[in-house]
């Protein structure tokens, strides 16, 4: 469906922006802070991320306001070498923690080719690809993953859920092409999605999720009933099961059966794993012939032939890439649902609504 | 099995594949480094990857298409990170090479890259990621595959590779976890067995060039591998060349020579190999306490009907590992028959 086709009402960037950062600010978030997590749910609504971005506002101020997610956290350098570090959040906004690892990531590959920063005690930190891209600009390749918050995923051949949908992003600059990010869970579909169709009682295709009879479950109502089927079956499970180990168990964040539903109030803070890798391409070559290969490689996908019932060829990233020029011009769309919600929060807060 | 497979010791196998790599011109050092990882290989089960390929890594050395006396270079090095030029080398001594400097590095830095160009064929992803495990690392790696078997998602042309990947993390007491993964749902070398077998092929491995589900095994060279999760495999694939061909200056997409089908041209190959120093991120011991930890939850978790245990990567290569280097590695009829064939032609004693 292209965007443009939507009757959904469209909100000015500015304007959530600010929106976001007021709620922060009710809740007890100091006002720089707010600013800049503001800033980056918002990025993240315009480039598409329409599941997380200021759909999850709700969520990270309910956790701040149970005490789950620490106002001011201190978050430093617990354990640090050449061009490692293991940033500890202090349970704050995941976007914090991130936030800080990825300017720590970016300083020491530029001083030694390569750098990988693993995240503790951070918390939810908005779309994998948001932080894969921060790295374009310095001339460095990206990759960030994340233990996921909620355990969806059966080991392949069990029923047990003990692992996410760990999703993991690449982002590789082109020179006058659009940068190829790739951001993907590991997981056939997206918890997300299967939530949306439960909500629209739509069923879901056979494939998404198998339940414990091992079985297609396509009944969207019955989501937790089983398991979301990871890509190309044990493949896609060995990889959930390595990024956790990589972003989660690496780090000393957590991962299997201590993931806590972040969603569940009541409980501890969740211990939320990330990694950020930053390599520098100058390290390895000359930055202009490389984005100038990258270019070339993208322009011969794009004039493959095509198959039966495609339109185009796509990048990774291409898509996202459309949406965000078109919601900078057009503003960002905000389902009448998702504005009560938010209007909700801000009466509760005592502060102005969208 | 074992009465239509003969068995051979992993240092008799060892010693044959470098007899014949010495027969061609290879220095004896060199002929040794490859040999043992070839080895390392079969012991592991990779049965498509080690021995097996001799016969193709001869031929091509005899045609030209392989540098016996490679000068191996870094040919750019920071702290962290070095791309290492093969000179057309035989594959594996270029990514071995690559994978000590990354060693090193990661034992100073933390965590150290280092990428091949000019590189060949160098047999399984998990046997240079496993190199990672004895110094307390976790080691990923991944390759420019040597022929281009997947179209971009929605296209026909063939500009991709099934570009694999391979991660190994050290465990206390548990076998270590070693993923080692195509990009797509299916190999090749399965597709060929369903052939062999006269076997339908479930839908979900391959496609015909009009999108449709494409079951004849027989059929396969009309149709394309299905990448996991469709667009998710096709991106995963994209990037992974990206990052061990194009950053290394090393063949990609059009530029990818079709290694099983050309014996003289030069490959320009590219690998590259990540090492992540434990030590660096927290406690050893602790880290592979955790590991050994969720292993054993994994394992513990119920079954679906169909499967009698959940298992983890690597763990079956790890059994084979075990069962080999003990009673041998077992060689299959067709290919004992061809390695005694070409140790008549090098005229070097021959396996069995």
């Amino acid at each position: 469906m292209t965007e443009s086709a939507e009757s959904i009402p469209r909100f000015d960037p500015d304007v959530l922006r600010a929106f976001i950062s007021r709620i922060f600010v009710a809740a007890g978030i100091p006002q720089d802070d707010a600013d800049l997590v503001a800033e980056l749910m918002t990025r993240s609504d315009l480039e598409g991320s329409d599941t997380h971005g200021i759909f999850r506002l709700k969520m990270y101020v309910g956790a701040v306001l149970a005490g789950k997610t620490s106002k001011i956290p201190n978050i430093h350098i617990e354990r640090e070498s050449g061009n490692t570090a293991v940033v500890h959040g202090d349970d704050g906004l995941g976007h914090l923690a991130m936030n800080f690892a990825t300017k720590l990531v970016i300083k020491k590959a530029k001083e030694n080719g390569m750098s990988w920063i693993g995240i503790k005690h951070g918390n939810h930190a908005g779309p994998a690809s948001l932080w894969a891209k921060m790295l374009l600009e310095h001339d460095m390749i990206g990759i960030y993953s994340a233990v996921a918050g909620v355990n969806h995923v059966a080991p392949w051949g069990g029923t047990d859920l003990l692992l996410g949908t760990n999703p993991i992003a690449f982002a590789v600059p082109g020179l006058e092409e659009p940068a190829i990010v790739l951001d993907m869970a590991t997981t056939v579909s997206s918890a997300g999605k299967i939530q949306v169709k439960a909500q629209r009682g739509e069923s879901m295709p056979e494939g998404w999720m198998i339940g414990n009879d091992g079985q297609p479950l396509t009944d969207s109502s019955r989501m937790n009933e089983g398991s979301v089927l990871p890509i190309g079956g044990p493949k896609g499970y060995g990889l959930a099961l390595m990024i956790g180990l990589l972003a989660g168990t690496l780090n000393g964040a957590a991962f299997g059966k201590d993931v806590d539903a972040f969603t569940d109030p009541g409980k501890n803070a969740p211990n939320t794993g990330q990694f950020i890798a930053a390599i520098s391409i100058e390290a390895f070559g000359d930055v202009e012939g490389f984005k100038r290969q990258v270019d070339d490689v993208i322009r011969s996908i794009k004039a493959s032939p095509l198959m039966p019932g495609f339109d185009e060829i796509r990048l990774p990233g291409e898509q996202s890439n459309r949406r965000n020029l078109y919601r900078v011009e057009n503003g960002i769309p905000i389902h009448d649902k998702l504005k009560a919600v938010l209007n909700g929060l801000a009466d509760d807060l005592k502060v102005e609504g969208l | 099995m074992s009465d239509v497979h003969s068995r051979v010791s992993a240092d008799e196998l060892s010693t044959f594949i470098a007899c014949a790599f010495e027969s061609v011109g290879v220095p004896e050092s060199d002929a040794k480094i490859v040999s043992k990882i070839m080895t390392e290989i079969d012991l592991l089960g990779g049965s498509g990857h080690g021995v097996f390929r001799l016969p193709q890594y001869i031929r091509r050395i005899k045609a030209g298409g392989m540098n016996v006396t490679p000068d191996i270079q870094l040919e750019h090095e920071t702290n962290s990170t070095a791309v290492v030029h093969g000179d057309n080398c035989i594959g594996h001594l270029a990514v071995k090479r690559a994978t000590d400097v990354a060693i090193e590095k990661a034992e100073k830095m933390g965590v150290a890259w280092a990428g091949v160009k000019m590189g060949n064929h160098a047999g399984t992803a998990s046997v240079y990621a496993r190199m990672a495990l004895p110094n307390d690392m976790i080691g990923i790696y991944s390759a420019v595959g040597s022929a281009n078997h997947l179209p971009p998602w929605g296209g026909l042309e063939m500009l991709l590779s099934t570009n694999p990947i391979a991660i190994g993390v050290p465990a206390m007491d548990e076998p270590p976890v070693v993923l080692d993964m195509a990009t797509t749902v299916a190999a090749y070398g399965k597709v060929k067995t369903a052939a062999q077998r006269g076997e339908e092929m479930p839908v979900g491995w391959m496609v015909d060039n009009q999108g449709q589900p494409l079951t004849d095994p027989k059929r396969s060279n009309e149709g394309f591998l299905i990448p996991v999760g469709e667009y998710k495999g096709y991106g995963m694939a994209l990037v992974l060349g990206l990052l061990a061909g194009t950053l290394n200056g090393a063949a990609m997409g059009h530029d990818v020579i079709d290694f099983n089908a050309d014996d003289e041209s030069l490959t320009n190959t590219g690998q590259f190999i990540c090492m992540i120093s434990l030590k660096a991120f927290g406690d050893v011991d602790e880290f592979k306490r955790q590991v050994d930890d969720l292993a054993r939850s994994l394992r513990a978790s119920p079954t679906l009907p169909g499967f009698d245990q959940v298992r983890l990567p690597g763990e079956s290569s790890q059994g084979k590992h075990d069962d080999f280097s003990k009673n041998g590695i077992p060689v299959h009829p067709e290919l004992t028959k061809a390695l005694d064939v070409l140790a008549q032609d090098l005229g070097i004693t021959s396996l069995f």
